[in-house]
């Protein structure tokens, strides 16, 4: 087993270690109708999206499969952290003008 | 025609790589300045913005180093951006599970974010308001 593959595996296992908090979290406000807990269950979906293709780029990274794992599920995990940060931050502004406007009214 | 499940290293395949590996890289550098301004606005060091914008720091050093596209880091052991892949990794799931730990411990939310710090205010000024009242 080459050194690489090694590492491959620590990965995925380390990273299957993190999935447990946000699926568990996921389970937890399966039943919640809050408009708030939503949008955070949103992000927790995402979040846990890229947990899983980390894990998933890592084992077949394992198996040598260089090509489907760098070429295509590494950018796809990268692409689901920029949707993650993207949604966090659309959270914040609207959070933010939500504030300015109640501040308006009072 | 590409075959993805293909695991041989051909010329072609590595060109096909490299130029991938510049779109990782820049889909984790557009991510890093999400959470760095974001982690900026916070104004603390303890916030999940700050700590995933270390462990994108972290990832994007080791994807840096592991394709070796800087001459600078050519004189290092080969295995070093792997190593610090690891690293990242480890350092994701430390701060996700002491998160979970604290918010468990103190019955606050893993992610903390403007909308509870907003929620918070409104509610504060509703007591505020029917304290007056009463």
């Amino acid at each position: 087993m080459l050194p690489s593959q090694y590492y491959n595996i620590i990965d995925a296992i380390v990273y299957l270690i993190a999935a447990i908090i946000p699926a568990y979290f996921i389970l937890k406000s399966r039943n919640s109708i809050n408009n708030n807990d939503n949008h955070l269950r949103k992000l927790t979906i995402i979040l846990i999206g890229f947990i899983l293709l980390q894990v998933l780029y890592h084992v077949i990274g394992t198996f040598g499969f260089r090509l489907l794992a760098k070429g295509f599920l590494e950018p796809l995990s990268m692409a689901a952290l920029l949707l993650f940060g993207i949604m966090y931050l659309l959270s914040t502004l609207k959070t933010k003008k939500q504030q300015q406007q109640q501040e308006f009214k009072t | 025609m590409i075959n993805i499940f293909e695991n041989n290293n051909t010329d072609g395949n590595s060109y096909l790589l490299n130029s991938i590996g510049d779109i990782t890289f820049t889909l984790s550098l557009i991510s890093l300045i999400i959470f760095v301004w974001l982690a900026i606005r916070s104004k603390s060091i303890k916030s999940f913005q700050f700590q995933i914008s270390i462990f994108i720091a972290v990832y994007i050093l080791g994807q840096i180093i592991e394709n070796n596209r800087i001459p600078v880091f050519s004189s290092l052991p080969p295995d070093i951006g792997q190593q610090i892949h690891v690293g990242s990794a480890i350092f994701f799931t430390i701060m996700i599970w002491i998160r979970f730990y604290n918010a468990e411990k103190r019955g606050k939310k893993m992610i903390e974010s403007d909308i509870d710090d907003y929620n918070d205010n409104i509610n504060g000024n509703k007591k505020t308001k029917g304290s007056n009242n009463n």
